[in-house]
């Protein structure tokens, strides 16, 4: 399904669907893009009936504060941005927050030590830790390697899916960090 | 399709407008006029001064105005926030000299303070967040008063006659906030320094993933100039700062007291905690291996002990060799490793309990051959594990 995008006509969609598709190319790109997901909408103005569509839903967003969450169902991966990394230099440690802690929008779940520097990660949305990136116990340089995949730091359920409009979305993001 | 563009182009407009919105904010928070105040604390404790530092970090309004906080302490030493107490220093030295040990919330190593050591921290907007200027700053105060060859390294030390380490830096990022301390040793007991960062736990058979310090020579201020000491330095530093930005204003000095900073004593509180102090400890492994030679008896002991939030969590005992009696030394054992486990790693509590437990081991077995070394041999591996524990 990868690759295509399929379009219901904007008069059968309810409520707000935001398509965009990322067409620029390059690596921190490809590991943006969105996945396909399927929707279902129900239209009762045009018969009723579910309609199903797929198409390519953003699923970073990210903070102010250089933290993105990756978002795939109700579990959002947490991490923080390749401007955030290059900007804390190597790092040395990773505290993460505890399988089941309880984390607010904006609230302290973790920090990251550089250069003899501790930055406190805060979680871009609110809800509860299902999963800590364990390698990066042993190898907490990955964050700097791969920010976006294989060095993110955990995973969570999100609460208040509200939250995430106040977020910014990769495009944003990207000229958000121009402006710094 | 023609709505589906029309969402989009509004949205672009939207996020747009949050973008000047973001960078308006930001350009104030970076002007170059925002105040500069210097505060000196009187006390001399080191949980109360990492304390007020805190308070202060929590409560100030840092975006209109900087801070730079001087104080100095009792000896203590001090680790960084993702260190080991055992490996880093002889907890157990510390202990008995009444030497504090407390843990900063800030990165970096370990460090000695006593009263010959001046902590300066520099409080601010997180956009202001700049060490080298902040040690350019420092640096240029001293050598403007006094004839001495100071120059910061790409590690954010000062160094005097680029080779001996003067002071040692650590900083906190918070999400709108930040601070940047370090010392300058001025009139440092260096016996004291090597005695109590000397830990006395050997490399090998250590697996811990902490930061770990790096080791420097050391040299004091005051040898270069005996005129720099705690208090010319105060002045010097403290008038520098504020005149550096054109900032009135005067060196205060202030108690730090529960009225003027209420809270304070619970911040004080939570940082003398054994919870935050050892348990805060990542996680690592003692693994250690011994050969006993008498009584006719060949043994290979293999030592592995866990250590998590600074409670042992698992113990490794295995013995190989036995040429009798194995029963009642795997009792020993696996009775010895349930009274362990999940104690705190505290060396008068966990030595007690060796010494008694091995003590009072009374065999059950009535069939027992009398001639066999069993005694000596549970012995000898309570001490392999004292030695390994380095009780």
């Amino acid at each position: 399904m990868k690759g295509e995008a399929l379009f219901v006509p904007s008069f059968m969609v309810i409520g707000r669907i935001e398509a965009e598709l990322l067409t620029k190319n390059g690596k921190n790109r490809s590991e943006l893009s969105a996945r396909p997901v399927l929707s279902l909408t129900m239209d009762n103005s045009t018969g009723g009936g579910p309609v199903a569509a797929y198409f390519y839903k953003i699923s970073k967003y990210f903070t102010e504060k250089h933290e993105y969450v990756d978002v795939d169902g109700d579990i959002g991966t947490i991490g923080i941005t390749d401007y955030a990394q290059d900007k804390l230099g190597e790092v040395v440690y990773v505290q993460l927050p505890d399988v089941g802690m309880e984390v607010e929008q904006d609230g302290e779940a973790g920090v990251l030590e550089s250069v003899k520097a501790a930055s406190e990660v805060y979680s871009p949305v609110s809800g509860t830790v299902t999963e800590a990136n364990d390698k990066l116990a042993d190898s907490p340089k990955l964050v700097n390697e791969s920010c976006y995949q294989d060095g993110w730091l955990y995973k969570m359920t999100i609460s208040k899916p509200d939250e995430l409009e106040h977020l910014m979305k990769e495009a944003d993001y990207e000229k958000y960090i121009e402006t710094i | 399709m023609r709505y589906q563009r029309l969402w989009i182009l509004l949205g672009s407009l939207l996020r747009r407008n949050i973008q000047i919105i973001n960078g308006r904010r930001l350009s104030s928070a970076a002007s170059v006029s925002t105040l500069r105040k210097v505060i000196v604390s009187t006390s001399d404790d080191i949980f109360t001064n990492l304390a007020l530092e805190e308070w202060i970090y929590e409560h100030d309004d840092l975006r209109n105005q900087s801070l730079l906080l001087m104080w100095q302490n009792k000896p203590a030493v001090v680790i960084g926030r993702h260190q080991n107490p055992w490996l880093e220093c002889d907890v157990n030295q510390i202990l008995r000299k009444d030497v504090h040990l407390a843990r900063r919330k800030s990165g970096g190593g370990t460090v000695y303070h006593d009263l010959g050591n001046l902590n300066l921290s520099f409080l601010m907007d997180r956009s202001l967040y700049d060490r080298k200027k902040n040690l350019e700053l420092v640096m240029k105060a001293i050598t403007q008063k006094w004839d001495v060859d100071l120059h910061v390294n790409e590690r954010d030390d000062i160094l005097l006659e680029s080779f001996y380490k003067v002071s040692g830096t650590a900083s906190k990022l918070g999400r709108d906030k930040t601070y940047h301390h370090f010392t300058l040793l001025h009139d440092v007991n260096k016996e004291n320094v090597f005695k109590f960062l000397d830990s006395k736990h050997a490399t090998v058979g250590v697996h811990s993933r902490a930061t770990q310090s790096l080791r420097a020579r050391i040299k004091n201020l005051c040898e270069a100039d005996p005129d720099i000491q705690f208090d010319s330095l105060v002045q010097a530093i403290g008038k520098y700062y504020i005149k550096e930005n054109n900032s009135k204003g005067s060196i205060q000095w202030i108690i730090p007291s529960e009225e003027l900073f209420p809270g304070l004593l619970k911040l004080k509180h939570d940082l003398e905690q054994w919870e935050w102090v050892y348990g805060r400890t990542p996680k690592f492994s003692l693994t250690r291996n011994f050969t006993y030679n008498d009584y006719g008896e060949h043994l290979v002991l293999k030592l592995n002990i866990e250590i998590d939030k600074g409670l042992i969590m698992d113990i490794g005992i295995d013995v190989s060799g036995l040429s009798q009696e194995e029963q009642v030394i795997t009792e020993f054992i696996s009775k010895f490793k349930e009274i362990l486990i999940g104690r705190r790693l505290w060396t008068a509590d966990i030595l007690e309990l060796i010494d008694n437990f091995t003590r009072d081991f009374k065999k059950t077995d009535t069939d027992l051959n009398t001639y066999y070394p069993w005694y000596e041999i549970i012995q000898w591996i309570s001490s392999c594990l004292k030695k390994t524990l380095h009780l």
